[in-house]
């Protein structure tokens, strides 16, 4: 009887919900510990260097002493635009010339959404930030979105919505589950708002190889530069970096196949219109800079149709008292974008001089 | 579903949960085995047929052994259930191999002949589930074990999911009288197996997988590579097969124990060994002591001449290295551990098994050393796609050309060090990590800090388990 008893009864016993709770304890006090450090220790390092605003080289050239500046400084010249930006502008040729404080935010994978927020953020922190404040972008190339700024300031590249962390508040959150994202970018910049140890993870890991190079570095075999420490695409195969670039060129031919050519009106609901906005009432100047482009860039941004966009944008440009400035003329060759894409070190230098000329 | 990926991450806690309410044996092992099926087909759902098909036979032939004394009837069925097994095995992994071989072969003759190539996908783990599934048989033909009434426990024994696809490959002389009873979990028992898991996981994500990304560029640029780099590369690949593996059977048989289940060794300690002898009782035990009992003793043993001897030797090496694989580099890779076990063999009162005096005279240290470094020679024909890319290499190692930039592996080494020294100071234990912590928060903080390892330390990139391919 008891056997049979004791045949039917559930594997569930005590001893199992001894050993769930105590696999529940150790998870708990595992991600707690890891949860408090990090959101202790990691996040300010973490915050800080994802922000260009606050420190444009952080990414890459990260050092603790960088901390020591936490507030914004104010600035006379604001860089604003992709890593094409960042590979084309050097602050140190506006500063020693004309000793103004110059700023370069440039930065792969940032949304022009996602440089509004951040701008948005600096101001509400430091209201003086764009007094008198030349504020400088990119000039769009292909497909310009007509895309009303409310929602198209959430727009994020696959893989990069971290970017947006430091700028958001849980109402952002919010906002941007009604935005056009995926539902993965949704999860993961939810996740990453919420849990500290699941933004920084990443980050860490990406910080220990640094170390790692860095203390290689003092066995007298310095790493070998590559693309990628050179603020270029993540490969270190040209051949790569050479397919990379076709593919999105490709993909941006055929992006402006499905668009639909942008209208002068609707251009004043567009995200450059709120960048205008927020400059001008802050007392700045919105000025639209060209970047010197591969020939494979290049062709993406000169079909037909970009070109008639271009077309309406400058119109645009003009009624709203934008400047753009044209960079035409400034002599460039394939052989100067290392990785298909970004320019190297000394046309940097020579195109930020060829720049500071034209203002 | 690998064991290091997010659906098993999912998969293993419901298994686990749903399997607490379940109330009879009969249940248990119908949910054991639904999940272990769920598990395999996860690959490809086809591969299903194969298990169910060599589990049917084998039940089948064994309990037709049982039904009849007549010892040539009792001979067929065997035969049948050895036909269906080896044959499934042998279309599945060697007809392409031996197809091109045979090719080979002929045309050193000026034979001309087209080989028949069959574009056959080798289902997961066929050798592990054929050769457990076959003991079983051998074992009824032998009249070791009686058949089994219960055909589910016994195609639970074939389909269980934690050692299904890489082992350890069990006795079903030790794991069907398991399924053949009640399970009711045992807390120290999960424990033991929670700390096996974490101890593998360390084992597979923090030494193997970053081992592979190193073993990785240099066998594929071996012409490039100077001679340290390639010494290197072939002591990367010694920790890389070893920690993958021990690794996956901690993870397997800790997951087994979480069902109460008891799965046998496979692995214990081997790089300790002062012999190769040695070496092949500590290293992947399963299959050796499959090999032992199914082969080398009805082949005769070591009774009888000692070219006789030599000759079951050759055998037993030989079937393990094509069991690993349909190349002749694990042909190659046989021999010459088969060469190694030689002199174990005729060596008089051999040494048993004691860690604990091992390090006590400086030629210990030496032995270990030396033993360590005739598995890495064989290893380079393990790893190698080719026998000439094999060749190859020893030749880059013997060229003595310089290496540059050697301290990118200063890391790797590093790590190996610290690893060995854990398994060094736990080798009497069955899990190294396993220390007595009386005070609850610091052990959960000193198991947290291996999970942290796991985390920031572990290669991300998702590798599979290198025996999931044999």
């Amino acid at each position: 009887m008891e056997q049979q008893k004791s045949n039917h009864l559930s594997t569930f016993n005590f001893d199992m919900k001894k050993f769930l709770l105590k696999s529940f304890y150790f998870i708990v006090i595992l991600s707690s510990i890891l949860e408090v450090t990090t959101r202790l220790v990691i996040d300010p390092v973490y915050f800080y260097s994802i922000n260009p605003y606050l420190s444009p080289s952080a990414l890459t050239h990260f050092k603790p002493e960088d901390l020591l500046i936490p507030e914004p400084e104010h600035i006379d010249l604001l860089f604003i635009g992709s890593s094409r930006v960042a590979a084309s502008i050097e602050e140190e040729v506006f500063e020693t010339n004309t000793s103004l404080k110059a700023i370069n935010t440039g930065r792969g994978f940032f949304t022009g959404g996602t440089h509004y927020l951040a701008l948005q953020e600096m101001i509400e922190k430091n209201p003086e930030f764009l007094s008198g404040t030349k504020v400088f972008i990119e000039l769009p190339g292909g497909v310009i979105y007509p895309r009303d700024s409310a929602i198209a300031m959430y727009d994020v590249y696959e893989g990069s919505t971290h970017f947006l962390l430091p700028h958001i508040s849980f109402k952002d959150v919010r906002h941007f589950w009604e935005s056009r994202n995926s539902f993965k970018e949704k999860k993961e910049l939810t996740l990453q708002f919420f849990f500290s140890s699941y933004r920084t993870y990443p980050f860490i890991r990406e910080y220990k190889s640094r170390m790692y190079n860095r203390i290689l570095s003092r066995f007298k075999e310095p790493v070998k530069e590559n693309l990628s420490t050179d603020g270029g695409i993540k490969t270190e195969s040209f051949d790569l970096a050479k397919e990379t670039a076709i593919n999105v060129a490709k993909r941006q031919i055929e992006n402006q196949r499905k668009a639909k050519s942008i209208k002068i009106r609707e251009l004043d609901k567009s995200i450059i219109a709120s960048f205008n906005r927020l400059v001008r009432n802050h007392g700045g100047e919105l000025i639209l800079f060209e970047v010197p482009l591969h020939s494979i860039q290049k062709e993406a941004y000169s079909t037909p149709f970009a070109k008639k966009n271009k077309a309406v944008f400058r119109q645009w440009a003009d009624q709203n008292n934008v400047k753009i400035v044209s960079t035409n003329d400034f002599i460039v060759n394939d052989k100067d974008f290392p990785d298909y894409w970004h320019l190297n070190k000394e046309k940097k230098l020579e195109f930020s001089r060829h720049l500071l000329d034209k203002l | 579903m690998l064991f290091n990926s997010f659906q098993f991450l999912v998969f293993l806690p419901v298994v686990f949960l749903l399997y607490g309410l379940l109330q009879t044996k009969k249940q248990q092992n119908i949910f054991i085995l639904l999940s272990s099926y769920f598990f395999y087909g996860w690959w490809d759902w086809r591969f299903l047929s194969l298990i169910i098909l060599s589990s049917c036979i084998d039940y089948w032939s064994a309990k037709k052994m049982q039904e009849t004394n007549a010892p040539s009837a009792r001979s067929g069925f065997l035969a049948l259930s050895m036909i269906g097994n080896l044959g499934m095995l042998g279309f599945f992994k060697y007809f392409n191999f031996f197809s091109s071989s045979l090719q080979q072969a002929l045309d050193s003759i000026n034979v001309s002949y087209t080989p028949l190539a069959l574009n056959i996908i080798l289902p997961v783990g066929i050798s592990f589930y054929t050769f457990q599934t076959m003991s079983y048989t051998i074992d009824v033909y032998k009249k070791r074990i009686q058949p089994t009434k219960d055909p589910i426990a016994f195609f639970t024994y074939v389909a269980f999911f934690p050692q299904l696809v890489a082992g350890p490959i069990e006795r079903a002389h030790r794991l069907l009288p398991q399924f053949e009873k009640k399970r009711t979990f045992d807390y120290s028992t999960a424990i033991s197996g929670a700390k096996l898991i974490l101890w593998g996981f360390f084992k597979k994500l923090v030494i193997a997988d970053n081992c592979a990304v190193l073993v990785n560029a240099i066998f594929i640029n071996y012409p490039d590579k100077g001679s340290p780099e390639l010494v290197l590369g072939s002591v990367f690949f010694a920790f890389q097969i070893y920690c993958d593996f021990s690794g996956y059977s901690d993870i397997a048989i800790g997951i087994s124990r979480l069902f109460n289940i008891s799965l046998m060794k496979n692995f214990d300690y081997p790089y300790f060994s002062k012999s190769m002898g040695e070496f092949w009782r500590r290293w992947h035990i399963s299959l050796n002591t499959w090999f032992r009992d199914y082969l080398y003793i009805p082949l005769g043993g070591s009774r009888g001449t000692k070219l006789f001897v030599i000759r079951n030797i050759f055998i037993v090496f030989v079937t393990s290295g094509l069991w690993h694989g349909a190349n002749w580099t694990f042909v190659i890779w046989g021999v010459l551990n088969a060469i190694y076990f030689l002199p174990s063999l005729f060596k008089k009162n051999q040494s048993n098994v004691e860690p604990n005096i091992f390090f006590s005279k400086a030629t210990n240290f030496f032995r270990v050393v030396f033993t360590f470094s005739l598995t890495c020679i064989a290893w380079i024909f393990f790893r190698s796609a080719t026998i000439e890319d094999a060749l190859g290499y020893f030749t880059g190692i013997l060229s003595l050309t310089p290496s540059e930039n050697l301290s990118k592996y200063f890391f790797m080494l590093v790590t190996i060090v610290l690893f060995m020294l854990l398994e060094w100071k736990g080798r009497k234990k069955e899990c190294p990590i396993d220390y007595p912590i009386k005070n609850t928060f610091l052990k959960y903080l000193y198991y947290s800090m291996f999970v942290y390892i796991i985390i920031f330390f572990g290669a991300t990139e998702e590798q599979s388990f290198i025996y999931f391919q044999f």
